[in-house]
């Protein structure tokens, strides 16, 4: 079970290796599970730097590389992509 | 000012409430927020668009019929099959009634509109039942945003046969099948 999930990330990781991440965000991991309504699903996790002030810019290129992966994900899993951003 | 905006506002205030560290409080009512606003303003704009002025009441009442769940579920087949569409494969996901209204690809200011109400409302449901979860105040204020594009998304869209569709969707799809 464990190995099929790993398996299933390390094709996720693949999906995305090309995707230029922007300044602060230093990785992007997937966790997979159910949604609230129990459909299939992956949390497209980006990494950033915490910010208690973050600009209209920053979370402009967050939407902007969220976007990006949730449409790879879209295009390449019958899991519905959600997005989710933890600080470090 | 509508209510909508009233909660979008307030979704802004509670984001950056604490000048320093947030509580957490503030950033799940201000996800929580985030997605009402948005969900008003749709059962708004589709109320209006499927009642009439008169008698006063009756917009409201129209309004009150709208389900969360169902919301949902037209958004997410439309995402799915305008994607499709736009791949040139088959748009299964949108309901055989509802298909040949619309005009596919949709129009991607409605489909971030389609999108954001998807994510916030699976936001809101952790912000408000999640409680092991610890909110950080860029996701957030990333919650918050989308709301705010998604309104700016809409004014840009709502006028189009799309958005018509859509919003009478949002309340009668499941009945278009019997």
């Amino acid at each position: 079970m464990e190995a099929a999930a790993d398996d299933e990330a390390k094709r996720f990781r693949e999906f995305v290796r090309n995707v230029r991440l922007p300044n602060g965000v230093s990785r992007v991991e997937f966790r997979f599970g159910e949604d609230s309504t129990g459909a299939p699903a992956v949390w497209i996790v980006l990494f950033a730097r915490d910010d208690l002030k973050p600009s209209k810019n920053k979370i402009a290129d967050l939407q902007r590389v969220a976007e990006e992966v949730r449409s790879i994900v879209r295009s390449e899993s019958s899991r519905w992509p959600y997005v989710e951003i933890a600080t470090e | 000012m509508a209510f909508h905006h009233d909660l979008l506002e307030q979704a802004e205030h509670l984001v950056s409430r604490e000048r320093k560290k947030p509580k957490q409080a503030s950033l799940r009512r201000a996800v929580s927020a985030a997605y009402y606003a948005l969900f008003h303003l749709l059962v708004a704009e589709a109320a209006r668009l499927l009642s009439p002025t008169q008698p006063p009441g009756l917009r409201v009442l129209i309004g009150r019929a709208f389900n969360h769940a169902d919301m949902r579920n037209v958004c997410k087949g439309l995402i799915q099959g305008s994607a499709a569409a736009g791949r040139n494969r088959s748009s299964n996901d949108i309901p055989a009634a509802t298909r040949p209204l619309l005009s596919l690809p949709i129009e991607p200011a409605l489909v971030s509109v389609l999108q954001a109400f998807v994510d916030l409302q699976e936001a809101r449901h952790q912000a408000d039942y999640d409680l092991q979860k610890t909110w950080n105040r860029l996701d957030a204020a990333t919650h918050v945003a989308t709301a705010r594009n998604a309104f700016a998304s809409w004014q840009t869209v709502r006028r189009a046969p799309n958005a018509a569709v859509f919003a009478a969707a949002l309340l009668l799809q499941k009945h278009w099948g019997r």
